[in-house]
């Protein structure tokens, strides 16, 4: 068997040495056309094919839905600090696309909604300070819906021993946020729907071909409280909360 | 040659009026009697003479009568006697008609030879003529005479027609330089019809117009895309010599056009007789490769090493030119195959010196030119080496794996060939056609005692080969045209169509699309079919010009479909072939498979403590750098992992 292998081999490498000083000139022949094969073609003749740099993907999410829960820390705020909980309802066009509609709660004071130190120091200090209308907006809830890009996706590894698969993303989209305004001459308090721009971005670890865990940062821009300090400009009245996610998907 | 001065001279050079004078030198011959010269013999010579024909014309007639006329001396003394001229006999010794006579060497006056049109004096009146003899003299002497005239009056029309042409061509003349411009400005059509125009008025192939017209006609027809057209022109511009103003452009586009069309006819060859001695350095780096690489296609190893190594190495072709130097270097006529590689490592260096230069893939074949010449010398660790070095997505990394994955199976590195059969089966080599792999695996196991991965690869290969032949041989059978293989491969039925029920699974056209021959024929294919576009496009304005072309294309484009679906037919034929050898291989392994595992199952039966030793039977010496990462595979392709496939197995052999 082994000489009749041997012989392949030999025939092989002769043909090949051929067809390597033939290819020399049909590589530089002209093929611009949009002909039907030209495609394949490239795929035997290319010097440089473009190639997709991972095939037959472990974790895809093409036309899969997700629904997920989340909890996460906005700290970004001088008076109040929140632990928001949520939920997200996504669906992926493609493996880089997506979209995703998420809200979340905070409207509970002492639970998802504590003072910082600072609005302590302040009650401590002043009997009267009244941190709902002496302060900025009191977040109660937010709703909004982002188009994700997932360009990255890789795997990693520690000390040898490979962990798990994931991948960033990038996200963009509008929503409202739900606030417990302070009045501008601070003298009453009311409840406002605000838009807001969310930017942000996050990475999912894929646990299981279902089940990725979230990790999320995300921007909230929108038009904050008026005070006698800024009423008369208004990118001083523009706020940027920011907050870090913690989740879990399901992708069915 | 001649010149515009020079028309009485010219005009005799012109084919035309040169048959025009024979005609007249002809009629005069066979205004006499002698047409019927065929069996002249002294009798009609002298009759010849009393009927007072020319002298000339009676030569004409000897001329005419061959071997069989041959006089005795007596015979001349007799035409003597009879009146006949001196010249007339001495045409007859210098013509060999005269026994014993030596003819004169170049005797008979060439057809061409100082031709006189001036009308014949007329026949004198023969002594004893009777009334018949007489009409039919004078009615040859009419006929003569105006046939003289007619000629005359021929030849008055083709002096007054190239006295009126000649006019036209300064007219047009006058144009070329706004064609010109019209070249340099992309109107290519516009320039080509003023060219075409001035070429149809036949200017002196030698005027500096004509050599201008010619260049500027291939020049725009080059620059629209009609490529076949342009050759003809081009040549003629190289062909009138280096020393003309255009010759380099014309040798660049010389060049292209080799590259999109291949044409190089062989009378390129005639390019050696230029002198290039004078340009600059890099058009002499450049003639010197295309002389060498037009060598080298025609297999004249010789007069290719020797046009190559002059070429330069700040010349952008220099890397191309030491690899062609290496592969010429292989061959038997030379066989130096230390200077081979060593043309090979410096076409190497030379294209990683300029990297982004076009020459990566000079590059990538000089790799695989190494990895195959130490294959092919035994040295299969240095052959591996350079393998390893075509990166993955490289078209070539498909056959560098196929032939490592031998290279290892040689070396009985049975860890590594596992892991390049993998490195094949992803989907980035998936659509190559490797029949052969399934075998060398399934032999890999083998030997390795994993009779049941063997017999699952020869599964395999049933599977994705063996099952599938029945189409191949069933479409070989109803297909018959050249024209529908060529179809079949290239259009909707081609690789897109096997996946929408085409007659021939993806697997088979992938063995055609995979080959070189095909790749080039399709190739020229293309070509051809964008310059039928462009002169269809552009026909009014080529006006006839344009449609010898496009017939010459449309002639061209059958010819290369009708080869081109040869090739396929050929092609697919091999490949049945190739098939039924592979399938009786085999059932050759199955067999082996069945033995050797029973065999096995003895020999445990024997010793059922036995453990399968750790060490593999062979090793490959590899530098691994100390930052890699092993991954696990679990089903999925990594581009930079692809080519670094290991299997874990371990051979299960009990040993006897």
């Amino acid at each position: 068997m082994m000489d009749v292998l041997r012989f392949r081999i030999s025939t092989v490498i002769a043909l090949l040495l051929a067809a390597t000083v033939m290819t020399a000139d049909a590589t530089s022949a002209w093929a611009q056309n949009e002909g039907s094969i030209d495609g394949e073609l490239s795929e035997f003749w290319a010097v440089d094919r473009k190639l997709p740099v991972v095939k037959d993907k472990l974790f895809t999410r093409e036309g899969r839905f997700g629904v997920g829960l989340f909890t996460g820390m906005m700290s970004s705020e001088p008076f109040l600090y929140y632990i928001p909980v949520g939920g997200r309802l996504s669906y992926h066009f493609r493996d880089q696309y997506g979209i995703e509609i998420s809200g979340q709660f905070t409207d509970v004071e002492g639970v998802f909604t504590h003072d910082t130190e600072l609005t302590e120091f302040f009650k401590r200090r002043s009997p009267s300070f009244d941190s709902a209308r002496h302060t900025e907006d009191r977040f109660l809830w937010r709703a909004n819906a982002v188009f994700v890009w997932s360009p990255f996706y890789g795997k990693f590894a520690v000390l040898q021993r490979k962990l798990s698969h994931f991948d960033l993303n990038l996200a963009a989209g509008l929503g409202a946020v739900g606030v417990e305004r302070p009045s501008v001459d601070r003298d009453s308090v009311s409840s406002t729907l605000a838009p807001e721009l969310v930017l942000g971005g996050g990475i999912h670890f894929f646990m299981t071909q279902a089940i990725t865990l979230r990790l999320e940062g995300r921007a909230y821009v929108y038009q904050g409280a008026k005070t006698p300090v800024n009423k008369d400009s208004f990118f001083s009245q523009i706020n940027v909360p920011t907050e870090f996610q913690l989740g879990v998907n399901y992708l069915f | 040659m001649f010149t515009r001065s020079n028309k009485t001279t010219r005009w005799f050079q012109r084919p035309g009026l040169r048959r025009l004078a024979g005609c007249v030198l002809c009629l005069a011959l066979i205004s006499a009697p002698a047409t019927s010269a065929f069996a002249l013999d002294k009798n009609q010579i002298i009759q010849m003479s009393k009927l007072g024909l020319d002298e000339r014309a009676i030569r004409g007639a000897i001329d005419s009568a061959g071997d069989e006329l041959m006089l005795s001396e007596a015979d001349l003394a007799e035409l003597r006697s009879q009146g006949v001229k001196d010249g007339v006999i001495e045409h007859l010794k210098r013509s060999g008609h005269v026994k014993g006579a030596k003819p004169a060497a170049g005797g008979t006056p060439a057809p061409g030879d100082d031709i006189n049109l001036e009308p014949a004096p007329a026949p004198a009146v023969g002594e004893g003529e009777s009334e018949e003899e007489r009409e039919e003299r004078e009615r040859l002497e009419r006929e003569r005479q105006a046939e003289i005239a007619r000629a005359a009056d021929e030849l008055n029309r083709q002096r007054a027609a190239d006295e009126q042409r000649d006019s036209q061509l300064g007219v047009v003349a006058r144009k070329l330089p706004g064609a010109a411009t019209a070249l340099r400005a992309n109107n290519n059509m516009q320039a080509a019809r003023t060219y075409l125009e001035f070429l149809a008025l036949d200017p002196d192939p030698e005027s500096p117009e004509w050599y201008e017209a010619r260049f500027g006609l291939s020049k725009a027809l080059y620059q629209q895309g009609i490529l076949s057209g342009a050759t003809t022109p081009l040549l003629e511009t190289l062909m009138a010599g280096a020393d003309k103003p255009h010759f380099e452009e014309a040798f660049e586009m010389l060049g292209d056009l080799t590259r999109k069309i291949g044409y190089r006819p062989p009378v390129l060859e005639e390019l050696t007789r230029s002198y290039v001695g004078d340009k600059g350095e890099g058009f002499q780096n450049q003639y010197n490769y295309y002389m060498g690489k037009f060598f080298f296609d025609y297999n004249r190893t010789d007069l290719a090493l020797q046009y190559l190594q002059e070429v330069k190495p700040a010349a952008k072709d220099y890397p191309s030119a030491l690899y062609l130097m290496g592969v010429a270097q292989l061959d038997p006529s030379v066989n130096d195959i230390g200077g081979a590689l060593r043309n090979f490592e410096r076409a190497i260096l030379a294209a990683e010196a300029s990297p982004g230069s076009g020459n990566e893939e000079v590059l990538q074949l000089g790799y695989l030119a190494l990895a195959r010449v130490f294959y092919e010398v035994g040295l299969y660790d240095v052959a591996l080496f350079y393998y390893q070095k075509l990166p993955s997505n490289s078209s070539r990394s498909a056959s560098a794996q196929f032939e490592q994955a031998w290279t290892y199976f040689l070396k009985n590195d049975h860890k590594r060939a596992l892991g390049v059969f993998h490195t094949l089966h992803s989907p980035y080599f998936g659509q190559w056609y490797f029949p052969d792999l399934y075998i060398l695996e399934a032999t890999v196991y083998l030997n390795l005692c994993k009779f049941p991965q063997s017999q699952r690869a020869m599964t395999e290969f049933r599977a994705k080969y063996l099952d599938k032949r029945p189409l191949l041989q069933n479409y070989l059978q109803q297909t018959s045209e050249p024209a529908d293989y060529w179809n079949m491969i290239t259009r909707a039925q081609g690789k897109q169509g096997a996946a929408k029920g085409g007659p021939l699974p993806a697997l088979f056209v992938n063995a055609v699309l995979e080959n070189v021959s095909f790749y080039n024929i399709y190739n020229v294919v293309q070509a051809l079919r964008n310059e039928k576009r462009a002169l269809e496009s552009n026909i009014s304005t080529l006006g006839e010009f344009g449609e010898e072309v496009l017939d010459r294309v449309n002639e061209q484009l059958e010819t290369k479909i009708q080869e081109g679906g040869i090739m396929v037919q050929q092609r697919l034929s091999s490949v049945d072939q190739e098939l039924q050898d592979w399938e009786i291989k085999a059932m050759q392994i199955s067999f082996d498979i069945d033995s050797e595992e029973r065999q096995q199952i003895q020999e445990r039966l024997v010793n059922p403590d036995y453990e399968p030793p750790v060490v593999e039977a062979g090793t490959t010496l590899l530098i691994v750098a100390d930052d890699w990462q092993p991954w696990p595979f679990e089903g999925e392709y990594w581009l930079d992992e692809v080519s670094s496939y290991r299997s874990r197995l371990r051979t299960e052999c009990v040993e006897q």
